[in-house]
């Protein structure tokens, strides 16, 4: 594909693409800023980032990155812990969800059965009508059920399928040709044969999609740690906590600054990588016509 | 004449092959709504009798009582919250998140999408800060606005008369400032379009359709505003719909900013919600702690479903427009 794909490009549509390659590069550099910034701090020493925080670094100190592995800790877990506590919160919970919103697409998307079209209402219902402040009561519940503070059971508060995860995949199992389903049935493989060498093969790049991208909010989700397992931080919890009171460690922040980068550099790489699939297979909605 | 009424025969809604499936489909669905009847039905069903319960379970309106004074021009409920104050500062974020910068990002979303020059890269940028985290951006930002901050001495240099107060503790360290930040924080993240599901909804419009109105004479903008923007109306109807939900609950990482206090003059109702919520983990929570939460929610959800719904009403209408 060329680019822009009107080719007619008359001088006003030229002045309009230059415009706009300002625009977009002006707004790239104050995305990427505070990026540059924490790079450029995290390379100094803590008196240095004290007395001047705009600058660049006098001396690099890129031994602050592998400080990170040996001074980087609070309460009483380092980077290693809280690492481990954030790569199975993410496998967990994007696991759990992402099974959970396939195993109810899928029926509601091919199938029919009494009480399809009820469910289809309860989950568009439930996206669409705001319930508001149910935190207190969803600790209470929770708290009730023995799954705070207690990795065994609380990935069940996770698995929600009724989400927007559903409407990805509902689209999606729709759009599948029933021929190949059809093919398998009339060969005499079972229904959940049918879902699992069939339909799952198919879908597999839209369950990839929404698998990466749910784990970026995942890997960057401090509030389950705050709030349902405290005693098991991940790694974005465990930089609120260095951040806010770490303080008395030396170097503290080009410490901290380093471990937020390399805990962003997972995500970003996985992001770069995995752009295009994302983006041609995250679809909702109807097209008209 | 004899006329015999045959017994009438029952006629399934369903064939015998589809009966068949009922076992799997049933199957299927049993753990996702379990956990929903739990998770989502059992929690708000808890939350609204919480409402009306004191701590020793008894019927009361003291909570909902509670919530209408905090409303008020001088109130303040027991976490020391205005929620007069807070409600309007969700809406005003809420309004320039979605009347303000979702509007520019469809657009500049269908540039990226029409693949300007470096747009691989500059998806990559816009979406940095998301990957970062709000925990890690969040601090970057507060260090970058404070007194002696990347951002405080670029304002100070186009000649934006700061407080005394914001000279001396940052942008974030003076009511007069905090707020704006946050707005113009959120404003420049916002206006350029990644918006993943809007780019599928545009790649999966037919070439042709671009092709064929080229070869009408149609120009880039023509195109933009009259073929792709109105073909791909429902996905952003679906897309304005959710941001109505949660016309209330964006917080844009207030706790994160103002270290948990939502000081100075920075609080918004989801901010509010989950301190709240935060606060109650740290103790326990104590029988009575969640009715005002509760109650506090139910009031909002009241508040909410009617501009839902009108929004609803008012997007599909204007579908019903673009479809003629």
């Amino acid at each position: 594909m060329k680019y822009l794909k009107i080719q007619r490009q008359t001088p006003a549509m030229k002045a309009f693409i230059v415009v706009f390659l300002v625009f977009f590069a002006v707004c790239a550099f104050l995305h990427v800023l505070p990026l540059l910034w924490a790079i450029s701090n995290s390379l100094k020493t803590g008196m240095e980032y004290f007395d001047d925080n705009m600058s660049l670094p006098k001396t690099w100190q890129f031994v602050n990155y592998l400080r990170v592995f040996t001074e980087f800790e609070i309460r009483g877990f380092d980077y290693f812990n809280m690492l481990f506590n954030s790569l199975w919160m993410l496998v967990v919970s994007v696991v759990a969800n992402v099974f959970s919103s396939a195993i109810l697409a899928y029926p509601i998307a091919r199938y029919r059965f009494p009480g399809k079209e009820f469910l289809y209402s309860v989950v568009i219902f439930a996206n669409v009508i705001p319930i508001i402040g149910s935190g207190a009561a969803s600790f209470k519940m929770i708290d009730a059920l023995g799954m705070v503070n207690n990795p065994a059971t609380i990935w069940l508060s996770w698995a929600g399928g009724f989400d927007f995860a559903f409407i990805i995949f509902y689209g999606n199992f729709k759009g599948i040709s029933m021929t190949y389903s059809e093919a398998a049935k009339i060969d005499g493989a079972s229904d959940f044969r049918v879902f699992t060498q069939i339909i799952l093969p198919q879908a597999f790049p839209c369950i990839t999609a929404i698998a990466i991208q749910q784990s970026f909010g995942v890997w960057n989700n401090y509030s389950r740690s705050m709030i349902y397992l405290r005693d098991y931080p991940n790694l974005a919890y465990g930089l609120y906590l260095f951040n806010t009171e770490a303080n008395y460690i030396e170097d503290s922040k080009p410490i901290y600054f380093a471990a937020a980068i390399i805990s962003a550099i997972p995500v970003i790489v996985l992001y770069s990588c995995s752009q295009k699939l994302i983006l041609t297979n995250v679809t909702a909605g109807g097209l008209k016509g | 004449m004899n006329t015999t009424i045959l017994p009438k025969k029952k006629i399934s809604l369903y064939s015998k092959y589809e009966k068949k499936s009922f076992l799997f489909c049933y199957l299927m669905v049993l753990f996702p709504v379990v956990q929903f009847a739990v998770f989502w039905v059992g929690v708000n069903t808890s939350s609204i009798m919480l409402a009306f319960q004191d701590g020793a379970g008894a019927f009361t309106f003291d909570n909902i009582g509670a919530v209408f004074r905090a409303f008020s021009a001088t109130g303040v409920d027991k976490y020391g919250n205005n929620l007069g104050n807070s409600m309007g500062h969700s809406l005003v974020i809420w309004l320039v998140s979605n009347g303000i910068t979702f509007p520019i990002s469809i657009v500049t979303t269908y540039v990226l999408f029409q693949r300007i020059h470096g747009h691989y890269f500059f998806r990559v940028c816009y979406v940095i800060p998301n990957l970062m985290g709000s925990i890690m951006f969040v601090s970057l930002i507060q260090y970058m606005v404070n007194f002696d901050g990347a951002i405080t001495w670029f304002v100070k240099l186009i000649g934006v008369e700061l407080p005394e107060e914001a000279l001396r503790n940052g942008l974030f360290g003076s009511a007069e400032t905090a707020f704006p930040t946050l707005i113009v924080i959120n404003l420049v993240m916002g206006l350029v379009g990644n918006n993943a599901v809007l780019t599928g909804a545009f790649s999966r419009l037919p070439e042709e359709l671009y092709e064929s109105a080229e070869l009408d004479g149609a120009g880039f903008w023509t195109v933009c505003f009259k073929i792709a923007i109105p073909c791909v109306w429902t996905t952003i109807s679906m897309s304005l719909t959710f941001a109505l939900c949660g016309v209330l609950t964006a917080d844009a990482n207030v706790f994160l900013y103002s270290g948990g206090t939502g000081e100075p003059n920075m609080s918004t109702i989801g901010f509010v919600l989950y301190n709240i919520t935060y606060q109650i983990s740290l103790t326990g929570g104590s029988p009575s702690a969640y009715g005002y939460p509760s109650a506090l929610g139910f009031v909002l959800t009241i508040f909410t479903l009617p501009i839902v719904f009108g929004g609803r009403w008012i997007l599909g209408k204007i579908q019903d427009a673009v479809e003629v």
